[in-house]
This record gives structure tokens, C-alpha cells and sequence, in this order.
């Protein structure tokens, strides 16, 4: 590498909107879902599969899709993504009786009929882990580019200046938000990215 | 101290997640945690030891000669086969030191064994230390990056519950760049130096942050 000063948005830093993703077919519902949530965070929406999969990026931290409908298929939807390397937690919004089969395919899930604090709880946690999933992954990227140039040859002073200045950063950050998470939840989000 | 001559003790008071890289031949390594510990502004109440390839025995005994007697009580978790014996043998209450050893019956899955060091942890709370050896034995069982998570985790649960951790690793067994990267993960990084004369010698080092 000829340069050896990574910024921010390069390591990967701040650079992250962090935006939640709605998948509801009824418009009226959608508009609903997508008002409450953007209390706390930016909301993209999609009314078709084909509109999920082109929102579908790495700025999508929550993936909200209404599984009553047949427009949305789940898996295709979690694969596309994945190929993408997109990093994000999936909420199933489903009727009650088939709530708790889905449980084992998604992040979360959220009965109808919605309540809105019961969407914004359910969704400001699966926002947290997914945060703590992206920030560790960061995390350990800086690490392994930090012991790069700590056990190189050509690294300068300012250059590890410069890491070390973001590692700090970053580790704040992911410190806050991985102590925000109940134990069974750091666990699993931690060692499930591996 | 006699290990860690020109240790920042300032910077040992307040960190709360320590690295110790030593060497594991030639050295008690049960010694060196026990030599960290005392040495804090305040000494930990509880000590809990984190216990992969050694017998929760082989701490115990250093620990009960290093900490004031009746001040600090010991408890175990460990993957090591033979804890079974050692916990049904050990039922002396040493001055108040009780030695509980919760058994997990193997490092894998993590996630299982995380979490019982955790709930450990939690369950002494504010006051108590884990001394966790080592990084190098989890090394065995899963990749860097997989310790490096897992560690993160714990070194949560440590700073949540308001404990302190000490976690061993041995700089003769692992790449030098192994060593930076978990560094990162941590407050501090205290590094024995083995050629300085036994009884006199050890070298702080700070960590990265």
C-alpha cells in the first residue's frame, strides 16, 4: 500500500447511517411503521421485494419485513444481503400464531397487531446489536492494521499516532454500546459474526 | 512489588481490564495475578479464577499465601478435567477463604463458557477480580478473531459489573502481531521482562488506548 494514512470513512468510521429498512406492502401501515421509527432513527421504506433488495445496502442496520405478505420473501431477502456483505439484524412483523416459528429465523419479531412502542423497544434493540456487531467488526479491522504497523518496518510515528487516535475512538464507542447489551445478546452477536 | 519494579501503579488503579503477557516457563504465573492484585489501591474482596489448563489447586494455594488471610475469598471456573476432585477434596475453609469451582465441561461452545464466567463474575459483583488463564489455552480452542470477540464480551461483563480482570497470555507461544492486536482490547498491558533476575524484574507497558 502506498499510503499509508487511513481516514475515517476508510477504516470505517462515522461513516454509517445506521438506517432502518421497512418492508410493508399496505401503504397506510407502511407510512405508520416508518413515522414512529423515525423517532429514533433514519427510515428507509420499500413496498415491493424488488424496492427491499435495491435499499438493501451496508447503511441498513435494521431490516423490518412484514411476513403476512406475499410479497416479501424472508430468506431471499437475508441471502441477498449476505452476498452483499450487508450486516443487519431482521425483524419479522407476523400474526401470533406463527410468531414463534419464526423466531428461530430472525432476529426479532413483532406481533400484530403492532403497538407502536412495542415496535420502537424491539427495534431500538436489534438497532443496539447490530451497532455492536458493525463496531466490532471495525474494531477488529484496526486492530489487525494497527499490529500491521506496530510489527512492520515502515509505519511513522504519526502513522501510529493516527491509529492508535482512532482505535480510542472507535473502542469508546464500542464499549458503550456492547455495555448496553445484556449478556446472552453481546454473546451471540459477538461470536455469531465469526 | 517484586515482579513489577517500575510498574505505573497510578495507571494499574485504574485500569480495569489488564493484559499480563509473561512467560509461562520459569515463572509463576498464579504469583505474578496474585502480585498485581495485592498491590492495588484496593485489593480485590474476590478473586475468581478463570482456569483452562491448570487445576483451580495449583492457584489456590499461591493466592491463600499471598492475600491477607480472611480479607479475600477465592472461587473457580474451570474447563480443566480433574476440578471435579479438587473442588469435592477442598472443603477446608482456610480463614474464611471458600474455594466454589463451578466446572464447565469444555471451552467449546464459547458462548456457554463466557457465560458462566460471566454469571460468575456478576454473582460477586463490585470488588471482585478475574483472573483469567489464559488467552494463550482459548487460543487452542478457536481463532484470533473469534478470541478477540469472546474476549471483548467478557471484558464487558467485567467493566458492567464494576470487577476488575486480569487475563494471562504467554509471549513465547504467539506472533508478535497476535499480541498487538489483543492489546488493543485493553486498558493496560503489564509485560514481565524473564531476563531481569528472578524476584526484582518486570517491565509495564502500556496499552495502545
Amino acid at each position: 500500500m502506498d499510503r499509508t494514512y487511513l481516514d475515517d470513512a476508510e477504516v470505517g468510521i462515522g461513516t454509517r447511517n445506521d438506517a432502518v429498512l421497512v418492508c410493508v406492502t399496505d401503504g397506510t401501515e407502511r407510512a405508520r411503521l416508518a413515522s414512529v421509527l423515525r423517532q429514533d432513527y433514519p427510515v428507509r421504506t420499500a413496498d415491493s421485494e424488488s424496492d427491499a433488495l435495491a435499499s438493501l445496502d451496508g447503511n441498513v442496520t435494521v431490516l423490518v419485513v412484514d411476513e403476512t405478505s406475499d410479497e416479501f420473501a424472508l430468506d431471499r431477502l437475508v441471502e441477498t444481503g449476505t452476498e452483499r456483505d450487508c450486516r443487519f439484524q431482521v425483524a419479522a412483523i407476523a400474526d401470533a400464531p406463527v410468531a414463534e416459528l419464526l423466531r428461530d429465523r430472525c432476529d426479532g419479531v413483532v406481533e400484530n397487531p403492532i403497538d407502536d412502542q412495542t415496535l420502537r423497544t424491539t427495534v431500538r434493540w436489534l438497532h443496539r446489536r447490530g451497532r455492536y456487531d458493525r463496531t466490532l467488526a471495525t474494531y477488529y479491522s484496526l486492530s489487525e492494521r494497527y499490529a500491521e504497523l506496530v510489527t512492520g518496518t515502515d509505519a511513522t510515528a504519526d502513522e501510529l499516532a493516527s491509529v492508535e487516535e482512532q482505535l480510542a475512538r472507535l473502542r469508546e464507542e464500542l464499549d458503550d454500546v456492547g455495555d448496553s447489551l445484556e449478556d446472552g445478546d453481546a454473546f451471540e452477536v459477538a461470536l455469531s459474526r465469526d | 512489588m517484586t515482579g513489577f519494579p517500575h510498574l505505573d501503579q497510578a495507571a494499574l488503579d485504574d485500569a480495569t481490564n489488564v493484559l499480563l503477557v509473561a512467560p509461562e516457563v520459569g515463572q509463576s504465573v498464579e504469583s505474578l495475578f496474585a502480585e498485581l492484585l495485592v498491590s492495588l489501591e484496593s485489593p480485590p474482596d474476590h478473586v475468581v479464577g478463570v482456569t483452562m489448563s491448570k487445576s483451580p489447586w495449583d492457584f489456590l494455594e499461591p493466592w491463600r499465601r499471598s492475600f491477607p488471610r480472611g480479607s479475600t475469598s477465592f472461587s473457580f471456573v474451570s474447563t480443566d478435567g480433574i476440578s471435579r476432585s479438587v473442588a469435592a477434596a477442598d472443603t477446608t475453609d482456610d480463614a474464611g477463604t471458600g474455594s466454589d469451582v463451578t466446572h464447565v465441561d469444555d471451552v467449546l461452545p464459547v458462548e456457554a463458557f463466557g457465560q458462566t464466567v460471566a454469571d460468575e463474575v456478576a454473582d460477586h459483583g463490585a470488588g471482585t477480580a478475574m483472573c483469567f488463564y489464559s488467552l494463550t489455552d482459548l487460543l487452542e480452542y478457536v481463532d484470533v478473531e473469534t478470541a478477540f470477540d469472546f474476549l471483548h464480551v467478557v471484558l464487558s461483563r467485567v467493566r458492567r459489573n464494576g470487577a476488575r480482570g486480569v487475563y494471562h497470555v504467554d509471549a513465547d507461544v504467539h506472533d508478535p502481531a497476535t499480541l498487538v492486536k489483543l492489546s488493543t482490547l485493553f486498558d493496560l498491558v503489564v509485560q514481565f521482562d524473564r531476563n531481569r533476575p528472578p524476584g526484582g524484574s518486570g517491565t509495564p507497558t502500556g496499552g495502545p488506548t
